[in-house]
């Protein structure tokens, strides 16, 4: 398994793709920084970082959203169109293995790049509230950090699991990637409409994916006034979401035949 | 040599689609392919070859039937069966943004225990040493093929599968892929050769089964098919008068004419030749030339497609 995992990152790695989503997603959060030191404007005595933490969160989900199934969806839909998957099953690597590798890999890079994202902007909001405000509160940041981090992970791995089985169902990254970006924002529309008045099909809303991602969003944002649902029940509907989709993602790529 | 059997299918049947709109691409097939024999799979353009392939392979489920592998079922465990095969898929393609050796390599990682060396001979074997530090993206149909024979060759397999090897090569590149294959063959391996290409069949394999809408309608050693498609060439004084006398003979199978040029050509057991020569003079019927005229394996290929055309066409 872990050859597995290594060959699929070396394949990750040699591409451009998650390197210009990484300095994309970099770009989000530092320009507003920069824009912040730049006008010097200084509204407090303090930086309070655990606020000024909620603008990268919510880059990272928002925009980690879009990135992460172009990129899972690249992953394992490229491998249909290159061809390249009928060549390595062919050399005897099973099914499972194969998703599991794949589907690992894309779990680490991910990790690693909101890791790298969020790591990034706590170190730009200390050297820009250091050179404005001249003083950082950590008052709350721990707590805040590792609950936001965690919430953003299961926000990610939901459209994760969702590309990589459009994709395989498609048997197209370009297909798998616009299914799932169309269900992304199709989602919240719909689930705008249905909140529309007060019948049954408002208390439904409460188990679509959008609404739970949005209520975690929320949360990230520490903006606790809106909390629509604990935090703990979004991730308990959005984890069964995702299992869900993987199993389905595995009993199709079982079933499949991969022909020229 | 060739006693046991390393590719068996007994039954094997594959539609695709939906029950109102079904298509069967492998019909009922039944071959045998023995250890280290060179076995040609021959068929027009969807006859259900590399359907075959992706079957032998679990690339693709079958319907019905059974496929067996080294003498083991391919459902018990595929991957282990695979191992100790290789296989030349037809358009094979690459990562494009990776050399041809990044490419070798992973393959050789995913197969593992691949020395370093193992990966710089087969690039050397195939011809592809001095461009094997270009990204794939840029290589030829011809090149990609070399690619794909040299990831194939990488782990020494007992039975290589080729689909359409020859595609996209220039006749000195196909030369050095049939010596290949029968390279391969003399260090007795078995290959299963799919090809269009009927005289490299005939040049290069001692089995084939021809294959047709997915069924086999044929298929032996090479030689036997050959035989089957022996005909005595004769040129006559008189081709009408030979036809009339020979048109009953029961033992004499086809009867061809070129009264233009006064040849006769009859499918006739060579022990017979004789007869009708006797049968002619006899009918006062001189013969000018007599001449056995091998058909070749396209001629025999073509016309057992033809005479299913046509039984096809009259059981409608």
């Amino acid at each position: 398994m872990l050859r597995m995992i290594g060959i699929e990152m070396f394949k990750l790695r040699k591409r451009w793709m998650p390197y210009i989503m990484l300095l994309l997603l970099l770009a989000t959060i530092i320009i507003p920084l920069l824009e912040r030191y730049l006008s010097g404007a200084t509204q407090a005595e303090a930086l309070v970082l655990r606020d000024a933490m909620t603008s990268t969160f919510t880059s990272v989900s928002g925009l980690g959203i879009i990135l992460v199934a172009i990129l899972a969806a690249s992953m394992t839909g490229a491998e249909y169109g290159w061809g390249t998957l009928r060549q390595t099953l062919a050399r005897g690597t099973s099914r499972n293995k194969y998703l599991t590798a794949k589907l690992l890999a894309i779990v680490i890079v991910v990790s690693g790049g909101v890791l790298a994202a969020i790591l990034v902007g706590v170190i730009a909001n200390i050297i820009t509230g250091t050179l404005i405000e001249g003083i950082i509160d950590w008052n709350g940041f721990t707590g805040y950090f590792f609950a936001s981090l965690g919430r953003t992970l299961v926000m990610l791995a939901v459209y994760m699991s969702m590309a990589v089985f459009f994709a395989m169902l498609m048997r197209s990254y370009a297909t798998g990637m616009a299914v799932t970006v169309a269900w992304y924002i199709g989602e919240s529309t719909i689930i705008d409409l249905l909140s529309i008045g007060n019948g049954w099909w408002k208390e439904a809303t409460g188990y679509f994916i959008g609404y739970n991602i949005n209520n975690l969003m929320t949360m990230n944002a520490a903006d606790l006034s809106i909390e629509a649902a604990p935090w703990w029940q979004s991730c308990v509907i959005l984890l069964t979401y995702m299992i869900v989709i993987l199993t389905a993602a595995y009993y199709l790529f079982r079933r499949q035949d991969i022909t020229a | 040599m060739y006693d046991s059997p390393i590719v068996k299918t007994e039954g094997l049947t594959k539609r695709f689609g939906r029950a109102s709109r079904q298509i069967v691409a492998v019909d009922d097939l039944s071959i045998t392919v023995r250890r280290g024999s060179i076995f040609g799979f021959l068929g027009p353009n969807g006859a259900g070859k590399t359907t075959t392939i992706g079957l032998l392979l679990g690339l693709i489920r079958a319907t019905s039937g059974l496929i067996s592998l080294f003498g083991r079922d391919i459902s018990q465990d595929l991957p282990s069966l695979l191992r100790r095969t290789s296989a030349v898929l037809e358009n094979t393609s690459f990562y494009p943004y990776l050399t041809g050796r990044q490419n070798t390599e992973i393959f050789a990682r995913m197969t593992g225990g691949v020395p370093d060396r193992r990966i710089d001979e087969v690039l050397e074997t195939v011809g592809l040493q001095r461009r094997a530090g270009h990204k794939a993206g840029t290589y030829s149909l011809g090149m990609r093929q070399r690619l794909a024979i040299a990831v194939a060759l990488l782990n020494d397999p007992a039975l290589v599968i080729l689909d359409e090897p020859t595609n996209g090569l220039d006749p000195s590149g196909i030369i050095e892929i049939r010596n290949l294959i029968g390279e391969l063959g003399r260090q007795g391996k078995t290959i299963f050769l799919s090809s269009h290409l009927l005289h490299e069949v005939e040049q290069v394999c001692n089995h084939a089964a021809i294959l047709n809408k997915g069924r086999v309608i044929a298929q032996g050693p090479v030689d036997e098919l050959l035989h089957r498609g022996r005909m005595l060439r004769m040129r006559v004084s008189d081709v009408r008068a030979a036809v009339t006398l020979l048109k009953d003979v029961t033992w004499i199978k086809t009867i061809e004419t070129a009264a233009a040029r006064g040849i006769v050509r009859i499918a006739v057991d060579e022990e017979r030749f004789p007869d009708v020569n006797e049968m002619l003079v006899k009918g006062g019927i001189r013969v000018l030339e007599m001449k056995k005229s091998e058909k070749s394996l396209e001629d025999f290929f073509l016309a057992t497609i033809e005479a299913e055309k046509a039984a096809g066409a009259g059981n409608a």
